[in-house]
């Protein structure tokens, strides 16, 4: 990215010359920020799409308008590096986030652009020699700082595009794996039904009909979990004590992720009920997931640590692990279905925890962990709601 | 009395055990491995109850219980289908159904629920919130009872079966508040109807009989059970 913006530099002919233009008129200027910045907002939301994608992806102007002071004194001081570029993508990329079309940042760019250039015929005379380097020194690096915006919009929306598409023949793929995996399940099912009302008197036997029973259960619920996630299950709305639910998830989670010998799981809780409206199963499959992940995340030895807490508003269920926390490269995009570290994993696990919680209308979010693993973080409306 | 099933699936293997099940627990049962000879032999056949599977090669599970419902309006039918949800399955819940199962869901609670199975046990049910339909058909098959929900009230005039009583929210899409109820009563003179809604105050008729959401489960299906004795309904 850092190459892009040496080689747009380049091709606009910024150089040394425009950021001592540029950092010249920064003390002069500086205080009209606060009036630029109000100025530009006034424009913006004039346009009601703008102003729907803007207050739905923050909800403060306010906060906008000290993002955009900050953003005008970096424009005039840099230093116009590396961790420069970084800033700049990200607004790029809050414009897909926000699902603001990319012609909007051209025009916003305008704005700012003329309300920057009479400031500057305020103070400096613009047929003056001064006059014209501080304006072309302004232009190149709005050009610029424009350039780097689009590049990462398009970037985002292409990679954005690619997992919707993804997703949509997947969902289709899931939707017939799933049910004709279930025919054959059904099969053993009803002959394995048949086998035990049929009674032996072998105790291996018995043993093994029972071992297949709860394996095309769990074969059976992961059929479930996917096509859950691919498909819109209402909730079943109930009162649930988190701390039973808990306790229920833990006895899932042995069978599918065997712990290594060293590793523990520790949940301790404090008698006191936590009670949600929930759709318990749902609900379990959100703590199976988490925990899945942070057992296999803290390997032998590892520590998973599961805790409730209960607000007025809240309550609030944490899994912390000691494994090595969260890979970077996936952590904007760790919600999302089809992104996994795990080898072997597909990718549901989490998006399926995020889907429910927020059906749920709560909310789920990944940090790190006191442990020093990560810790996640989800935080359930307790009291009235109006359940979706 | 013997009872007698019929059990459609082009899945061989399957109707036979679940057929090899029901017979072990006395019961009469006649399969057959696609629609149109499901169809043929529930002309000539009085049948407790019907398991359709509902994917099959030739005519759907969906179409089956549509061309059924013509000849047939009270026979209890459970689908077998992976999917809960999509346009089919919504289609047959419009036209009755015992319950949706998905296949490896449980051959215990498949064969309670055949056992339990009471023909022209219909109850139709006028509602749009989806989990409130699923919840009741839920409580209502444990029962016997068939359900036939519509959300809407053009949905309600596709529906070819006789129910014994009809719950109906006065407030769905599409149609001003009441328009649901009247177009029941047109639709179903003489049968018994209670409202559900969650709006006290509706305006309704002197001595319409109401359950104000969230209301007890258990009291309605109660309620149900009585109207259905009254009915006759075996």
């Amino acid at each position: 990215m850092f190459a892009l913006f040496q080689e747009l530099q380049r091709y606009v002919g910024f150089g040394e010359a425009d950021e001592r233009a540029l950092r010249a008129l920064h003390p002069a200027l500086k205080d009209s920020f606060p009036a630029v910045s109000e100025a530009f907002y006034e424009r913006v939301l004039e346009h009601p799409n703008a102003r729907a994608a803007l207050t739905r992806g923050e909800k403060h102007v306010g906060q906008l308008k000290g993002t955009l002071v900050k953003w005008m004194n970096e424009l005039f001081t840099g230093p116009w590096d590396a961790a420069y570029v970084e800033r700049r993508a990200r607004i790029g990329r809050v414009h897909v986030q926000i699902a603001l079309p990319q012609h909007y940042m051209v025009s916003a760019m305008n704005v700012v652009r003329v309300q920057l250039r009479e400031r500057i015929a305020g103070i400096l005379d613009e047929h003056s020699p001064e006059g014209r380097v501080g304006r072309d020194a302004l232009e190149r690096i709005c050009d610029l700082d424009l350039a780097l915006m689009l590049h990462t919009y398009r970037e985002d929306l292409e990679a954005s595009q690619a997992r919707t598409e993804r997703l949509s023949t997947f969902g289709q793929l899931v939707g017939s794996i799933g049910h004709e995996l279930r025919n054959p399940l059904g099969v053993i099912e009803t002959s394995l039904y048949v086998l035990k009302m049929r009674p032996s008197g072998d105790e291996r036997t018995v043993k093994h009909l029972d071992r297949i029973g709860v394996q095309v259960k769990l074969a059976n619920e992961i059929i479930t979990q996917l096509l859950n996630l691919i498909g819109d299950h209402p909730l079943k709305r109930n009162p649930v004590d988190l701390a039973q639910l808990v306790n229920e998830a833990l006895t899932f989670v042995e069978p599918i992720t065997p712990l290594a010998p060293g590793a523990s799981i520790v949940f301790a809780p404090t008698g006191q009920p936590f009670e949600v409206s929930g759709d318990a199963t749902q609900l379990r499959q959100v703590v199976v997931n988490l925990v899945q992940n942070a057992a296999y995340f803290a390997g032998p030895d590892g520590r998973v640590e599961i805790a409730l807490q209960l607000t007025p508003t809240e309550a609030i269920l944490t899994v912390d692990d000691n494994g090595p926390g969260i890979d970077p490269s996936i952590r904007n995009r760790l919600f999302e279905p089809l992104v996994t570290t795990r080898p072997g994993g597909i990718g549901l696990g989490l998006a399926l925890v995020r889907r429910v919680v927020e059906r749920h209308l709560g909310k789920v979010s990944a940090s790190r962990s006191p442990l020093g693993g990560a810790r996640f973080t989800v935080q359930l409306p307790v009291g009235e709601g109006d359940p979706r | 009395m013997t009872r007698r099933y019929l059990v459609v699936d082009d899945n061989a293997e399957f109707a036979e055990n679940v057929a090899e099940i029901l017979t072990d627990a006395g019961a009469e049962v006649s399969v057959a491995a696609e629609g149109k000879s499901a169809l043929e032999q529930l002309k000539h056949t009085r049948f407790d109850c019907v398991v359709t599977d509902m994917k099959m090669p030739g005519i759907s599970g969906a179409e089956l219980l549509r061309q059924l419902r013509q000849f047939d309006p009270g026979v209890p039918v459970v689908l077998l289908s992976a999917w809960a949800q999509d346009a089919h399955v919504d289609q047959a819940r419009r036209l009755g159904l015992l319950a949706i199962l998905s296949k490896a869901s449980g051959t215990a609670q498949l064969i309670e629920l055949l056992e339990h199975a009471r023909r022209d046990a219909t109850v139709v049910l006028i509602d749009d919130d989806r989990a409130l339909i699923e919840n009741l058909s839920e409580a209502l098959s444990a029962r016997g009872f068939t359900v036939c929900s519509a959300a809407t009230v053009e949905e309600l005039d596709g529906l070819t079966v006789k129910p014994f009583a009809a719950l109906v929210d006065i407030r769905v899409p599409g149609s001003s508040d009441g328009a649901s109820l009247a177009r029941v009563k047109e639709l179903f003179p003489g049968t018994p109807t209670m409202v559900v809604t969650a709006y006290k105050d509706f305006a309704v008729e002197q001595g319409q009989e109401i359950f104000l959401k969230p209301f007890d489960t258990a009291r309605l299906v109660a309620r149900l059970e009585a109207l259905a004795q009254r009915a006759g309904v075996a």
